[in-house]
């Protein structure tokens, strides 16, 4: 059972340091070129 | 062109709120299980080993100067490179052990160490890959278990670490810090099971030598960083301006000097942690020989490098100087156990044009940018020092018994060692900066490597003009 809930972690952790700051960093970047429009 | 993460099927706040749920349930899980704890306290420790105090005294205490390397690897970068760069840096520095730390509490102890019966709750595992002390739960919530841990994540995050400097001045924060929980998690441990978790490198013979030596990660920890080092610059490529069209290099300046001088001396001290603490007993009196052969190591490193360069060019050069140290100091990681003092000086001698020819390998004939000179340092001396552990053990430690005492055997076994290494670290590496480069992508964009990554990835300067304040 814990290797199974390690391996999920590992896999959900990973995406999160991956996915989450791509995303975020997107976001900024969009909201900062609206700023300038505006 | 966008890389998959930046997609729009990522961009709600559903996937978001899925990856948290994630890990609030695996913080739950991971909750420590009290009542399977095997000695939380230390009072059944105590009972049984009156040594076990002073023990774990040393143990955590040279955990503590191992720690403090990092500290010695973030001001040697740092120096290094341009100060455009430098608050990306430090922060690379300061948060690839934090994330590597953590990965290795929920995994990559448990994989190093699970099958090893070395302290309680590291039953489980085979000659690949332990599978019992996640998270450090269970019956691996234990005094001892946690003191090992404690050893070992100190040398994980420095293995972590070395690749920040390679990879420096141009690879994404975000990239670089998911890259550090891979290590952390995966590639630094399985490597490390096969050698000090009771792995197949361990137990493996030829002749009359058994097992593979590492006393304190020549391999385990500087090769493994070095490789990974290498690949990563390979992948994330060159720095604008680094080589002409012809493939000929150019010198890229660091900002401080004095950086790299404290940096080096920070590390040479932290090293004493490194070496002598790997005896994981205060009661083992080895101590004072390795400690003697670590600083032997590394100041015969320093003049070496100091004179072959002032050889070539009539300057004494205080940068070469300290590369100079730390190859020794990393070459004689390994046998720093097994050798008598005059040995340990032959090997700082030797790294010097180990590092020398390295550096002119990876520059001039692979064409990789490595922005500090990790790998030469790292990774030639890395695999000098597993060698050297074959060569000079003159078979007053352990039995091990190199080529000078005319045993052949561990030198062979070391051999395996070395292209094990390779086999290993070069294609997960390999694989782990892929999956990032074509997710999340790598490298920084053009305009931020050209103004440097402070401002675009930090929003602050290292070094900000005055404020310019109007007077009325």
């Amino acid at each position: 059972m814990t290797i199974v809930i390690a391996a999920v972690t590992f896999v959900g952790l990973f995406i999160a340091l991956a996915v989450v700051p791509t995303i975020v960093k997107k976001r900024h970047a969009a909201a900062e070129t609206e700023e300038v429009r505006e | 062109m966008p890389t998959l993460f930046e997609n729009r099927f990522f961009h709600s706040r559903g996937i978001i709120l899925f990856l948290m749920a994630i890990i609030l349930c695996v913080a739950f899980f991971a909750l420590p299980v009290i009542a399977k704890a095997a000695d939380p306290t230390g009072a059944d420790t105590l009972a049984a080993n009156p040594n076990a105090p002073v023990n774990m005294i040393w143990v955590l205490i040279t955990a503590f100067l191992v720690w403090f390397m990092q500290l010695g690897f973030a001001f040697l970068g740092a120096g290094l490179i341009r100060s455009k760069n430098n608050v990306n840096y430090w922060t690379k520095s300061f948060m690839d052990f934090s994330i590597s730390s953590l990965a290795f509490w929920a995994f990559g102890f448990a994989i190093m160490f699970g099958g090893s019966n070395l302290f309680p709750g590291l039953e489980d595992g085979n000659s690949f890959f332990g599978y019992s002390g996640f998270f450090l739960s269970g019956t691996s919530y234990d005094v001892s278990t946690i003191m090992l841990w404690f050893f070992q994540m100190v040398f994980a995050a420095t293995a972590a670490t070395i690749v920040a400097g390679a990879v420096a001045e141009r690879m994404k924060i975000t990239a670089y810090l998911a890259y550090s929980f891979i290590i952390g998690a995966l590639i630094y441990p399985i490597y490390g099971k096969w050698v000090w978790g009771g792995g197949w490198l361990s137990t493996l013979s030829i002749g009359d030598a058994v097992g593979v030596r590492d006393f304190a990660g020549s391999g385990v920890v500087h090769m493994v960083g070095g490789l990974a080092a290498l690949i990563g610059a390979w992948m994330v490529g060159p720095r604008i301006g680094k080589f002409n069209k012809d493939g000929k290099p150019n010198v890229i300046k660091g900002h401080n000097l004095p950086f790299v001088v404290i940096g080096t001396f920070i590390l040479f001290f932290g090293w004493f942690g490194f070496n002598p603490g790997s005896t994981l007993a205060a009661t083992d009196l080895r101590i004072s020989v390795i400690a003697v052969n670590t600083f032997l190591a590394g100041a015969t490193g320093a003049v070496v490098a100091l004179y072959w360069m002032f050889m070539k060019t009539g300057k004494m050069d205080i940068v070469m100087a300290c590369n100079g140290a730390l190859a020794g100091l990393v070459a004689v990681t390994a046998p720093c156990a097994y050798i008598a003092p005059w040995a340990a000086v032959v090997i700082g001698a030797v790294a010097v044009p180990v590092m020398l020819f390295t550096a002119n390998l990876v520059e001039n004939k692979l064409k990789i940018d490595d922005a500090v000179g990790a790998v030469p340092v790292h990774l030639g001396n890395g695999l000098w020092g597993l060698l050297a552990v074959g060569i000079f053990a003159d078979g007053t430690y352990g039995g091990i018994q190199g080529v000078i005492t005319g045993h052949f055997s561990q030198l062979a076994l070391q051999v395996i060692d070395v292209l094990t290494v390779f086999a290993w670290v070069g294609p997960t590496a390999l694989l782990t900066f892929w999956v990032i480069k074509k997710t999340m992508g790598l490298r920084a964009s053009r305009k931020e490597e050209l103004q440097g990554l402070d401002l675009p990835e930090h929003g602050i300067e290292a070094y900000p003009e005055e404020e310019k304040v109007s007077i009325p």
